[in-house]
């Protein structure tokens, strides 16, 4: 069974802000505006289970490495990640991957708009 | 191949320094000073006597008198029950306490390939070796792998690790990795730097700590360095084996860099995998093999790094801590399979003996 949780009106959350909402017994759920476009995340850490919706978002490093003898060169992708605050698991925001290991992940949800509100199904 | 076929993936022998001179070229004025004065130019491995003073003996072979002749590798074999055996000498062991200029490193490196091809490496009676490389001019390195790593004797490259800087992760060593790679040589990194005189902290009072230490730390360092910087990413076709300090500290270093790795995954982007990963395509060479209570925690060690297609039976003879194939032998948990593996068919196949 979906939920449809109401986050906030349209407009409300300005870009580069953040809003987290709990559900009663279901823990928390961050739900951020990155450049315009709206993530939500579970605030539970699979880690150690740290408060990850408080962390930083920034973008994800990614290497460029031009063959023998040259540095490992690091770029700043366009990928929006989180880290957790308390020891630094870093996800991407779309889909909730460790950036280390796909295999891990944090809860993510999809938001959507609906009569000028702003939604996170459940 | 019959089942027993035992190959010793790391064994050693004693060279004297005049014995190499003989193999530098003459116009060198280095040549003459190794001729006169070999122990001024070569820092000796410092205290203490790790025979401990004629407890442990080794009088089968030359190598406590001071040198060892070729004919004592057979001996070696015959002792230890290696059909093939893979030898590194003394010498280019303590490689890295050549720590000034970079040319002693060169000249030895080359002189050392010259004098195994000519003196020792013999394919037919099983005697291969390992090209030891003077890391410290990685330049001067690539050319004696283009030189001599296609010679039929020398079944890997080498590189010692004892206190190497910067650490072999770093990108200048990258011409090296490349040229192993595309000779297909298998690249060995072999403990080193143990000694109370040389150890990194002064002060222990007894070889049987700086020991216990060094080769954990020097083995190690790189291996941390070797992951983190991504050289298996960079080069996935080169084939990296560690020796000499057991491999309990595998799993434990595996561990622990996971754990790191997931907190830090933005200091390491060029992986593409978790460091254990990386490291469980690596092989270890077994010896000094650890000898822990638990049985159980054995097997589970071994799982962790890979399994016994990784691991490489070595004996280190005449070393004061060689281990016999019985090291192997004796494990209960093994399989005969899994025993033959260790014992011979992965060496021979990682090194196309
Ligand atoms: S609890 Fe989130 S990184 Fe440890």
């Amino acid at each position: 069974m979906t939920e449809k949780v109401k986050v906030c009106k349209e407009g409300e959350l300005k870009i580069g802000s953040r809003k987290v909402i709990s559900r009663d017994g279901e823990g928390e759920i961050g739900v951020f505006n990155v450049e315009g476009k709206y993530y939500a995340v579970q605030n539970a850490c699979p880690h150690r289970g740290g408060p990850v919706c408080e962390g930083q978002i920034q973008k994800e490093i990614k290497a460029d490495w031009r063959g023998p003898g040259n540095r490992i060169e690091e770029t700043i992708s366009s990928i929006p990640t989180i880290a957790c605050p308390w020891h630094g698991w870093e996800f991407k925001l779309e889909n909730g991957e460790h950036i280390g290991d796909s295999k891990i992940h944090v809860k993510t949800y999809k938001v959507i708009i609906e009569d000028k509100n702003v939604y996170v199904i459940c | 191949m019959t089942s027993d076929y035992i190959v010793d993936s790391d064994a050693h022998y004693l060279e004297s320094l005049p014995e190499l001179a003989d193999y530098m070229p003459d116009k060198n004025p280095f040549k003459q000073r190794f001729k006169r004065k070999p122990n001024k130019m070569f820092p000796s491995s410092g205290y203490p006597d790790h025979y401990m003073y004629g407890r442990i003996q080794r009088d089968e072979v030359g190598y406590l008198k001071g040198q060892m002749i070729p004919e004592d590798i057979p001996t070696a074999m015959e002792i230890v029950g290696a059909n093939a055996i893979i030898v590194i000498t003394q010498k280019m062991l303590s490689f890295a306490r050549l720590g000034g200029d970079d040319e002693r490193p060169e000249l030895i490196a080359n002189a050392y390939a010259d004098y195994m091809l000519d003196r020792i490496i013999d394919p037919d009676e099983g005697i291969y070796a390992l090209l030891v490389l003077p890391y410290q001019d990685p330049e001067r390195a690539v050319e004696l792998i283009d030189r001599c790593g296609e010679e039929e004797g020398f079944v890997g490259a080498c590189m010692i690790c004892g206190g190497p800087e910067p650490p072999f992760g770093n990108r200048k060593y990258d011409g090296i990795y490349e040229a192993c790679q595309e000779k297909k040589l298998p690249l060995v990194f072999h403990a080193g730097g143990a000694s109370l005189d040389y150890f990194y902290i002064k002060g222990y009072e007894k070889f049987i700590e700086t020991h216990t230490l060094g080769f954990l730390w020097s083995n190690m360092s790189q291996l941390v360095s070797i992951v983190i910087q991504g050289v298996a990413e960079k080069f996935p076709e080169l084939k990296i084996i560690f020796q000499e300090s057991g491999i309990l500290y595998v799993p434990s270093l595996m561990a622990r860099l996971d754990a790191e790795y997931l907190k830090r995954s933005s200091e390491a982007p060029i992986l593409t995998k978790k460091p254990s990963e990386y490291m469980s395509n690596f092989y270890y060479g077994t010896q000094p093999l650890d000898e822990p209570k638990s049985t159980d925690y054995f097997q589970s060690a071994i799982e962790e790094l890979g399994g016994a297609s990784q691991l490489l039976y070595a004996s280190d003879y005449p070393h004061w801590d060689y281990d016999p194939p019985s090291a192997i032998k004796s494990i209960p948990f093994l399989t005969d399979e899994e025993k033959e593996l260790i014992l011979g068919k992965n060496a021979k196949r990682v090194f196309g003996i």
